[in-house]
């Protein structure tokens, strides 16, 4: 009978895990479809803009062309080698869907497959959550981390529906491969190490950040040789996962031999030799007396040491291997950025994130975060160095750049879990009110258990549970008081999950779903309006020029006029040519006829700017403007200062007092162009800078012509005049018909004097 | 497959029987050409009253057309003016050079009965195009009031000679025949009769201007595609817009600040600011979208479908768009017998004040229909059954019949395309059976593949 009810609780756990995974999969997805919801299917923001164009390339082309893709749509007159430079993971996964769906009858549009991408992927993210879990404590811990992946928001924020990024597959590969790597560490198999290296490959197609996966592997490995740890297990584990990892990894254009060559991935590398020798050890070790073996180490360690620290040095010097990347420098500098490199700088995901946003994205797990790794740390098995290495890394990652919160947020949720899953273990425990029964047996149930595992687990463990569980037995005050504490303690925790759940959601509906692309408002009745006016400017420029016309614009831009309006760029967010990006910055800062120079020999026919001042929209193009002076200055120091930008008591005004660089800049020209004129007595109120712009503080266009603004001003476009057909230079021209227009007066004034003649 | 329909067949006759008919001898006994200029479009419709002066009796009459109106003729209709009924009429291949190098193209009219020698009978023909008007200035600001040059034959083009001869321009409010006079005389109609006897074929053309202060909206291409659909018994509709607004390009560029304090988006001008569809009765499940996602800015008020464009279109100004509606299926559908049915889908629908230059209307008929017949109600289209995949569609796919056709405005809106066809419960019941059939191949699939043990046991 015993066997029997045994069977039937497994069945009803199997029955039950199945049921929670449907519940997970479901509150996963769908609450990153709210802003499908509140918005449309669109893709979101800058880059997925990119992601989007290219995988639109790769279904209209063969998957060779794509590789080969070289665009001359970006980066004019330079072309960008497009294909050699993206991670190709993100549009092959989403351009096999395509072609796997059309098989099977269901030829679904493919930007319906790149929105809906990040939230089908962020499914598998709780399932790799919940098996990488389970490896560290049990399965209830693992459905925990799950749950807990599934809705946190800093995982939320990067894959809501639409936002068609590279990190909406790369968490979810992330956890993947780390689920193999711990299940490989554990058993030594080589199918889970190679699972894992084949996942490394895919994340190393998919996104730049798997160079975080080539260095955690390789320190938990070598933590683990520092504290005596080796064993052939751990060999075959790393050595099958680097051979394959590494290989398989150089396969992507974009990679390429960096694996040997880049600093970034030295790590691995060092840690592959490091092994052998390692393993080289411990057969000697075997063999010989430990006298010997003793002299034998530290004469090869010295060696080993020196031969590899000059071999870095040398190589190094000799350019064989890539000098660090400024990025990486600004990983351990913050300032790094900003002195050196101020086109990194000033992306603002590239900030060091301000304090509340950790509470923000991960709500109380921030605080159990510490817990579950005292926890884990209590323990330490070998898995648990990982989760422990992982943690230290991530931390001080996600405490200098704002977007690696991302990486920090699976084992926020991890070992979150494992605390709350340990307090439950002990405080949800109310065997006590069965005292006919033994308390090891209803246990399971209480915690949703699986019974052969957590049996196994508590024979080998210090047994809390039962600890505590024997201690109150006797009085039956002593088992009440020990009741009510229990209820009290985990009431707390269930009112903490609720409370988890509800913030999640608000900060997914609220914060995270929104495409930028387009921006939610109300109309005077308070029905919802939406404020669409890139895609209209955008749109414009799709309809109604040329289709190889050029336009400049800032940076930010260059993905979405590519994907929207379709037109060729200077530059864009691939941010690869410094220069280039300088020289939009430049013009922008520079005074109209000067900028027309600039331009006209960039062959740009339209210049886009984005004004918010009419509306109150803070991420504009005059907000942004400092940094375009700031790159610009960066390559012409001698012609573009930022001081002049900055009124004498330092101020950045745009009103009257604004520096007369500023207000001759072009920039500052195309934003306010015509702006004071559509209020009351030509005074024109900024509302994102609060300042009031008068006719007077804007000179007139004279070199461009406004062909389109967008209806709440938020995207102006202008054309550059064509040349002047009696061929004289468009500021004489028009100072000329200024002076025609107010004629008579001004012809009076320059008569010459006559002077007396003897 | 092609279908030949009616009108096709009598083009053929009607070819053979020219050469004849060009020799016959009539006389236009009297001509009244009235040119409507109050659309985007021009219209023209001739009152004829027509005599056999030959000894035979006959009843093809021609009407040749300059060949560029002829390349953009639009809704060539005739009647019988005192019986009000439509008579065969239509344009063919034939052609003849005037001295002065202007190519004309027939049309001909083909009366119900033989007409006597001597007997008179009048016509009533009218057709439309968009040729010979053009903004003049070509280029203006936003805040002008928008002129328009229309040039026409003030001549009868006819073959034959016409004894009485009336021009009636109308549709704006300041009409001015522009002459080398220049008399300056604006009116709001326009009219010239002349009694001499003209001899066939004299060519001569007037110039007029004439206010015209809205947009001139035509639709380069039309991809209407309707899906029939009898599982949800609903036909849903969607359209592919590429319009342009033919009206006077902007002289300098579009402020929006002077758009703003104008108060323009809200006045008429040469300007499309807002597009009225106007759908079926009970249609439901309205989009608008372009090719960068949803526009928000669309009403329904009852079977109007307000759409406001990403801008406003001004002249030169480019801008395509896709709709899309459903109806229940019920209002188009007859059903003849168990498999066989008649699905009556509207030409057209769109904004009134339209001109069309290709319209490809694509009839989706469900998965395993077979077309019998296909109906249209204008002249020179071709249509075409082929077959495309859809969703779930894991056999042949849709039954697809796309009809294409040149140069059509908003009259022909009401014009129904009959197609019947053959559709039996076999087919109705083959979708959702080979649904469930691949669904339990792919679920046991899995079950095998779960079967299979990858460990490597002692």
């Amino acid at each position: 009978m015993r066997q029997s009810t045994l069977l039937a609780l497994e069945s009803f756990q199997t029955i039950l895990k199945a049921l929670i995974f449907v519940a997970i999969f479901g509150v996963a997805i769908s609450t990153r479809l709210f802003s499908v919801i509140r918005f449309e299917s669109i893709i979101h923001e800058f880059d997925p803009w990119f992601n989007f164009r290219a995988t639109k390339y790769l279904v209209s082309h063969s998957f060779y062309e794509f590789l080969n893709w070289f665009d001359d749509r970006t980066w004019y007159p330079l072309g960008r080698v497009t294909g050699g430079t993206l991670y190709p993971g993100l549009m092959t996964t989403s351009g096999a869907i395509w072609h796997i769906l059309r098989k099977i009858g269901l030829p679904i549009d493919i930007r319906n497959i790149c929105v809906l991408l990040a939230p089908a992927f962020s499914g598998f993210t709780a399932w790799a959550t919940y098996e990488f879990t389970k490896e560290l404590k049990d399965s209830s811990a693992g459905l925990l981390a799950a749950a807990f992946m599934a809705i946190a928001p800093g995982y939320i924020s990067r894959s809501v529906a639409g936002s068609y990024d590279n990190e909406a597959i790369a968490i979810t590969l992330l956890m993947v491969t780390f689920m193999f790597w711990i299940k490989a560490q554990k058993t030594g198999s080589v199918l889970h190490s190679t699972l894992a290296a084949l996942f490394y490959f895919y994340m190393v197609s998919a996104w730049g950040g798997y160079v975080f996966i080539t260095n955690l592997i390789p320190l938990h490995v070598f933590i683990l040789i520092l504290m005596g740890r080796y064993q052939s297990k751990l060999y075959t584990a790393y050595t099958t996962w680097y051979a394959i990892g590494t290989l398989a990894s150089m396969q992507i254009p974009f990679v390429g031999f960096l694996p040997i060559r880049s600093n970034d991935h030295m790590a691995a590398l060092g840690v592959f030799g490091l092994i052998q020798i390692v393993a080289l050890g411990d057969y000697i070790k075997s063999q010989v007396s430990s006298e010997r073996f003793r002299v034998v180490m530290m004469i090869s360690l010295a060696l080993i040491i020196s031969v590899g620290i000059s071999g870095l040095f040398l190589l190094t010097y000799m350019g064989y291997i890539a000098p660090w990347t400024g990025r990486f420098y600004s990983l351990w500098d913050t300032n790094y950025a900003k002195i050196h490199i101020p086109i990194i700088a000033s992306v603002s995901e590239h900030q060091p994130p301000a304090w509340p946003s950790f509470f923000f994205d991960n709500q109380f797990l921030i605080w159990l975060f510490p817990a579950g790794v005292f926890l884990l740390f209590l323990e330490l098995k070998d898995e648990h160095v990982f989760v422990l290495a992982y943690s230290v890394l991530c931390s001080y990652f996600a405490g200098v750049m704002i977007r690696l919160m991302l990486t920090l947020t699976p084992i926020i949720c991890v070992t979150g879990a494992i605390a709350i899953s340990k307090l439950f273990d002990i405080y949800m425990d109310f065997s006590v009110l069965l005292p006919s029964k033994p308390v090891n047996e209803i246990k399971p149930i209480e915690t949703k258990d699986d019974v052969k595992e957590s049996a196994a687990l508590s024979e080998e463990d210090d047994d809390y549970e039962a600890d505590l569980a024997l201690d109150y037995e006797p009085s039956s005050k002593a088992r009440w008081f020990d009741v009510a504490a229990k209820a009290i303690v985990s009431s707390t925790f269930l009112v903490y999950l609720f409370i988890f759940v509800y913030h999640c959601t608000y900060v997914t509906s609220n914060f995270y779903s929104s495409p930028s692309v387009v921006m939610p408002s109300q109309n005077p009745d308070g029905s919802v309006a939406l404020i669409d006016d890139f895609r209209e400017a955008y749109y414009w420029l799709r309809m109604n020029t040329a289709e190889d016309a050029k336009v400049a614009a800032w940076w930010d831009y260059g993905y979405q006029i590519g994907g929207m309006a379709d037109r060729t760029t200077l530059v864009d967010n691939n941010t690869w040519n410094n220069t280039h990006i300088a020289i939009v910055g430049k013009a922008m800062s520079s005074p109209e006829e000067k900028a027309y120079e600039i331009l006209k020999a960039h062959d740009v026919d339209y210049v886009l700017v984005v004004f918010g001042g009419a509306l109150g929209y803070s991420g504009d193009d005059l907000n942004k403007f400092l940094w375009m002076v700031r790159i610009s200055e960066g390559i012409w120091p001698e012609e573009v200062k930022e001081r002049n930008f900055f009124t004498d008591k330092g101020e950045y005004r745009v009103d009257s007092q604004a520096t007369k660089t500023m207000k001759d800049s072009l920039m500052y020209k195309l934003s306010y162009h015509d702006f004071p004129s559509i209020y009351p007595n030509g005074v024109g109120q900024d509302r994102t800078r609060n300042q009031k712009i008068t006719v007077n503080d804007v000179g007139p266009l004279d070199y461009f012509e406004e062909v389109f603004t967008s209806e709440i001003w938020l995207v102006r476009i202008y054309k550059l005049k064509s040349p002047d057909a009696l061929g004289r230079d468009h500021g004489e021209a028009a100072t000329f018909d200024r002076t025609l227009q107010s004629g008579v007066k001004k012809r009076v004034v320059k008569k010459p004097t006559l002077e007396l003649r003897v | 497959m092609k279908f030949q329909t009616l009108s096709s067949v009598f083009l053929l006759l009607i070819n053979l029987a020219i050469a004849q008919a060009i020799g016959q001898h009539w006389e236009n006994v009297e001509i009244i050409k009235t040119v409507d200029l109050s659309r985007s479009y021009i219209h023209e419709a001739l009152q004829l009253t027509i005599k056999n002066t030959g000894e035979e009796p006959d009843n093809i009459y021609l009407l040749p057309f300059t060949a560029e109106v002829a390349n953009s003729l639009s809704a060539l209709s005739c009647m019988l003016n005192d019986k009000n009924v439509f008579i065969d009429c239509s344009l063919t291949k034939q052609f003849k050079e005037l001295p002065n190098g202007e190519r004309l193209l027939y049309g001909a009219v083909k009366l119900p009965n033989k007409l006597q020698p001597q007997e008179e009978t009048e016509l009533f023909i009218r057709y439309s195009h968009n040729l010979n008007r053009y903004p003049v200035p070509s280029h203006i600001e936003m805040l002008d009031e928008q002129t328009l040059v229309f040039e026409t034959e003030s001549l009868p083009l006819s073959p034959y000679p016409t004894s009485k001869f009336t021009l009636n321009v109308i549709g704006s409010n300041s009409i001015e025949k522009l002459s080398d006079e220049a008399n300056g005389k604006k009116s709001s109609s326009y009219s010239y009769t002349t009694e001499d006897v003209i001899e066939p074929f004299s060519f001569e053309t007037s110039k007029f201007l004439y206010e015209h202060n809205l947009p001139l909206t035509r639709a380069a291409i039309l991809n209407r595609e309707a899906w029939v659909s009898h599982w949800a018994s609903t036909i849903e509709f969607k359209e592919d817009y590429d319009l342009i607004n033919d009206a006077a390009e902007l002289a300098s560029g579009f402020s929006r600040s002077k758009f703003l304090m104008n108060g323009l988006g809200k006045k008429p001008s040469h300007a499309l600011v807002a597009i009225d569809v106007i759908l079926p009765e009970e249609a439901h499940s309205h989009y608008y979208t372009d090719l960068v996602g949803m526009i928000s800015t669309a009403k329904v008020f009852g079977s109007h479908y307000i759409l406001k464009p990403r801008f406003p279109i001004y002249g030169g100004w480019k801008f395509n768009f896709t709709i899309g509606w459903t109806n229940p299926l019920a209002n188009f559908l007859s059903v003849l017998s168990d498999e066989e049915f008649i699905i009556s889908v509207p030409l057209l629908q769109g904004p009134p004040d339209i001109f069309y230059d290709f319209v490809n209307l694509s009839i989706y008929l469900p998965e395993g229909a077979i077309v019998e017949e296909v109906q249209v109600p204008v002249m020179n289209f071709s249509s075409e059954t082929s077959y495309e995949r859809s969703y779930f569609d894991l056999g042949s796919g849709h039954t697809k019949v796309t009809i294409e056709m040149k140069n059509l405005n908003e009259e022909l809106r009401e014009g129904p395309v009959f197609l019947r066809y053959k559709y039996s419960k076999l087919e109705l019941l083959r979708k959702p059976a080979s649904i469930a059939i691949y669904v339990f191949i792919a679920l046991f699939s899995l079950f095998l593949i779960k079967q299979i043990q990858l460990v490597i046991s002692a």
